[in-house]
């Protein structure tokens, strides 16, 4: 049986439906990512399995313990979950020790110091045992809430949006912290995102939402990689979606493709010396490289390339097109 | 889901939610019985009114609504938009000053002035010292409608000044801003702009001028204006018709509602008014000229709402301690502290179990039901004492219990009526505070309950003491309720003071008068303490 089943669950608020017969499992140890753009349910999602928002119909089960169905409902202090916050949610009136031995009232208080002591060690926050939450910065605040989350030693740990509120450097920082606790802990994780990169990061599997159904689930590289659907190559793969039409008929004819809507990695297009002439539409620089834009028989591409190109049209190859 | 409604129960607080239920209906009861007066019997006093009273009620209401929104607005929109956008001598200090008049009730600024223009008062004199204009020369009687209105809107204009001067230095800048760099001058910009911007402000702060109004029941008596409140006094006690009573609080009752879904309505329509990026707008400095305009039209109303009375409460005070009996002083300010404290600590208390049954249950009719009960507001007095006799009356017949002329009546009364007060503090703390921290304790463990206690309650401690404080003033200030419901005999400085102007010994009321203000003038420090803070 898997560790975590949420079997059908709709959730709408007042006549908006927001979630519409969700149903996923997911394994003990395993970390996934629901990710999707604003308003495709999965923060309602999260806060189902959390026991903070009551479903219309469906059921949420983790180890055989049904915790919410149509006759059933496990408070969320009696569900044993961790949730962190996009906004840390530390409590302010509280210094960073108390935040985090907040969740541990049955522990002795030499046990707690033990434990708060050695989360904060592992990501070197010791110094800020004493500090109230107005005095720390917002990648601080962040770890400090997920440290406070993971002392209360939940079976679950949710994760809503963490990075959406930091800066680059401290979100890049934070994962690599994240990583390493979660890798520690071996602690199954549900994190939502609406950026691909952080599931890429953090997940083993992700499941897409969009507008309150799951439209694609896998690895996120493989989704990367090779889109599944249209939904899939929107959200993680950098390339257009090329539909069929007059002013591209004669490059789908070329390739000799059925399906009337295509994606095209950039990573699968190269310059060759024999290869088939592209107009050269612009470029934009993206830190280890250029993406540029290319017109090939009058279907847009995107193409990765390490230098700059500066003539007006390159010989390209293709080497793999996704029919969706 | 089947069992939908067993499950959101099982997920709410049911201890938070039976309070805010119970205490929902305990403060709609006896506004909601007011409805079965109208198979009350009447007396003569209902015939009476359709002889020609009823129409001296409204036309008198209409004219002091039509009259006092005008002047509330004369006083406040210009100030307000003047201190928000220039900087000139006493700017910074005006922008407080304004708020002062808020501290004086309406029954003390109409004896203050009645004494002041009475047939040897000192308006008089000082125009017979500066003019040598003799009394009977340039007599007029002051105890009229007309004269009323700017004596009221003197001390109700800070509610559209506080709202308007929000509006005008946070809400609208980013507009304000785009016009200027149209080319636009910073008067076609209130004009065309920032009046409209505002209106919604306006309309809030005129709901507010309008509801004092309503409930004043001691400037109204003092003048000897027949209103609607004055009418529920003097069908009741002087010709002991209660039916009548009832029957002019319902219409009373009906047109503060018509007020209160004009507002909702008004509100609910101009939301994208309210759009704004809450900066405050950089000042210009007024030129000599322009800054002694702008002196004039800001000191204008505090020195007629807040620096004459004042002087004339402290002048009056120094000339009459020594008639004045210490002793009762004493009993009354103990009496008013005893009352104000009492009941405002049972509001703060049924605010918090309405506010919490409200955030943690997930039920919207049981919403609804607690945000009607904070509407005593917007309710007069006069209403509520007579909808509490009534009700106590039903309960009498039925139960045998009656109450009334109790202090746990009045308390009652007071918790109806000043709800609002301590709720609307509390709330925005809460809404402000989100539901994160509460989740967060819950998810950690922490029941309700608890989660209140030890997250909370520590830190919307803050608003809790304002709310306590707004509250206790507002008791303090209120005649009407305490003249109606308080027991045999017990005296408030309110209540001392109206009975000695009444008397017309206006100079004898001025130490209770002046306790009033002095405290009053308590929240209104804190609030500004506040705002600079902010």
């Amino acid at each position: 049986m898997s560790f975590l089943q949420v079997k059908n669950i709709v959730k709408s608020f007042g006549k908006t439906e927001v979630l519409r017969g969700i149903s996923f499992e997911m394994e003990a140890h395993s970390r996934l990512a629901l990710i999707g753009k604003s308003g495709s349910g999965k923060t309602t999602m999260l806060r189902l399995i959390a026991g903070l928002e009551i479903p219309n119909s469906g059921s949420i089960i983790i180890n055989g313990e049904v915790l919410t169905s149509h006759s059933n409902f496990t408070k969320p202090e009696k569900r044993n979950m961790g949730y962190v916050f996009q906004n840390h949610s530390l409590f302010p009136h509280l210094n960073v020790y108390d935040n985090i031995v907040f969740g541990m009232e049955k522990l002795t208080k030499k046990e707690r110091i033990e434990s708060a002591m050695s989360y904060l060690s592992m990501l070197g926050l010791e110094d800020k045992v004493k500090s109230y939450p107005h005095q720390l910065s917002g990648g601080e605040k962040q770890r400090i809430s997920i440290i406070r989350t993971l002392a209360s030693k939940p079976r679950l740990l949710l994760l809503d949006e963490p990075f959406s509120n930091l800066d680059k450097n401290t979100k890049e920082r934070l994962k690599v912290d994240l990583k390493k606790i979660l890798d520690q802990e071996k602690l199954p994780t549900i994190m939502i995102t609406h950026d691909a990169d952080d599931s890429f990061d953090l997940a083993d599997e992700v499941i897409l939402l969009d507008q309150g159904n799951i439209v694609a689930r896998g690895n996120p590289e493989e989704l990367y990689k090779r889109p599944i659907n249209e939904h899939s190559a929107r959200f993680f793969s950098e390339s257009y979606i090329i539909e069929k039409d007059e002013t591209n008929l004669s490059f789908f004819n070329q390739f000799e493709i059925n399906s009337n809507r295509i994606c095209i990695s950039p990573q699968s297009i190269s310059i060759t010396n024999n290869g088939t002439q592209a107009k050269v539409i612009g470029h934009k620089f993206v830190g280890n490289g250029y993406m540029v834009i290319l017109d090939y028989l009058g279907a847009k591409l995107k193409m990765f390339t390490t230098e700059k190109i500066t003539s007006p049209s390159v010989l390209i190859g293709i080497s793999d097109i996704i029919e969706l | 889901m089947g069992n939908n409604f067993q499950i959101k129960l099982k997920s709410s607080s049911k201890l938070w939610l039976t309070l805010s239920i119970v205490f929902s209906i305990v403060l709609l009861i006896p506004l909601g019985s007011i409805f079965l007066s109208l198979f009350e019997t009447v007396g003569d006093g209902w015939k009476e009114l359709f002889d020609g009273l009823i129409q001296t009620y409204l036309l008198n209401t209409l004219i002091l609504a039509v009259g006092v929104s005008f002047f509330t607005l004369i006083f406040a929109v210009l100030p307000a938009w003047l201190i928000a956008n220039y900087r000139f001598p006493f700017s910074n200090s005006l922008k407080w000053m304004m708020v002062l008049p808020l501290s004086i009730p309406t029954y003390i600024i109409a004896f203050i002035y009645g004494d002041i223009f009475s047939f040897g008062g000192e308006f008089y004199l000082l125009a017979d010292y500066l003019f040598g204009f003799g009394i009977k020369e340039i007599y007029f009687d002051i105890f009229k409608v007309y004269y009323l209105i700017p004596i009221l809107s003197s001390v109700l204009y800070p509610y559209i000044y506080l709202t308007c001067l929000d509006s005008f230095e946070n809400n609208n800048r980013a507009f304000i801003e785009s016009a200027e760099l149209l080319g636009k001058s910073r008067s076609s910009i209130f004009r065309k702009i920032a009046l409209p911007l505002s209106r919604p402000a306006i309309v809030s702060g005129l709901f507010l001028v309008n509801m004092e109004l309503l409930n004043d029941y001691g400037a109204m008596d003092f003048f000897g204006i027949q209103t609607f409140t004055t009418g529920i006094f003097r069908t009741w006690f002087g010709m002991n018709d209660l039916g009548t009573a009832l029957r002019l609080a319902l219409i009373l009752f009906t047109i503060s509602f018509l007020f209160i879904y004009a507002e909702r309505l008004f509100r609910r329509q101009a939301k994208y008014y309210e759009e704004g990026n809450h900066t405050n707008l950089t000042k210009k400095k007024k030129g000599f000229i322009g800054s002694l305009v702008a002196m004039i039209i800001c000191f204008i109303p505090v020195i007629l709402g807040f620096v004459i009375p004042i002087a004339k409460l402290t002048y009056n005070a120094f000339t009459t301690y020594h008639s004045v009996d210490f002793f009762a002083y004493t009993v009354a300010m103990m009496n008013t502290t005893f009352l104000a404290f009492a009941a405002a600590s049972v509001i703060v208390i049924i605010s918090l179990a309405l506010i919490y049954g409200e955030r943690t249950g997930k039920f919207g009719l049981v919403n609804k039901l607690i945000s009607l009960s904070t509407v005593g507001y917007a309710i007069p007095g006069a209403i509520i004492a007579v909808s509490m006799l009534f009700f106590l009356s039903g309960l009498k017949s039925t139960f045998g219990v009656f109450g009334f002329g109790t202090l746990i009546v009045l308390i009652y009364a007071y918790n109806i009526r000043f709800m609002a007060t301590a709720y609307t503090p509390i709330k925005s703390a809460t809404d402000k505070l989100g539901m994160n921290s509460y989740d967060t304790s819950r998810l950690l463990g922490f029941g309700n309950l608890r989660t209140f206690w030890k997250v909370e309650l520590p830190i919307i401690q803050p608003a809790i003491l304002t709310a306590m404080l707004v509250a206790v003033v507002e008791i303090l200030k209120e005649l009407p309720l305490t003249l109606i419901l308080r027991p045999f005999n017990y005296e408030t400085l309110s209540t001392i003071a109206y009975q000695y102007a009444k008397n017309e010994m206006v100079k004898d009321a001025s130490i209770y008068s002046l306790s009033i203000v002095a405290i009053s003038i308590l929240p209104i420090i804190f609030f500004v303490k506040s705002k600079k803070e902010q």
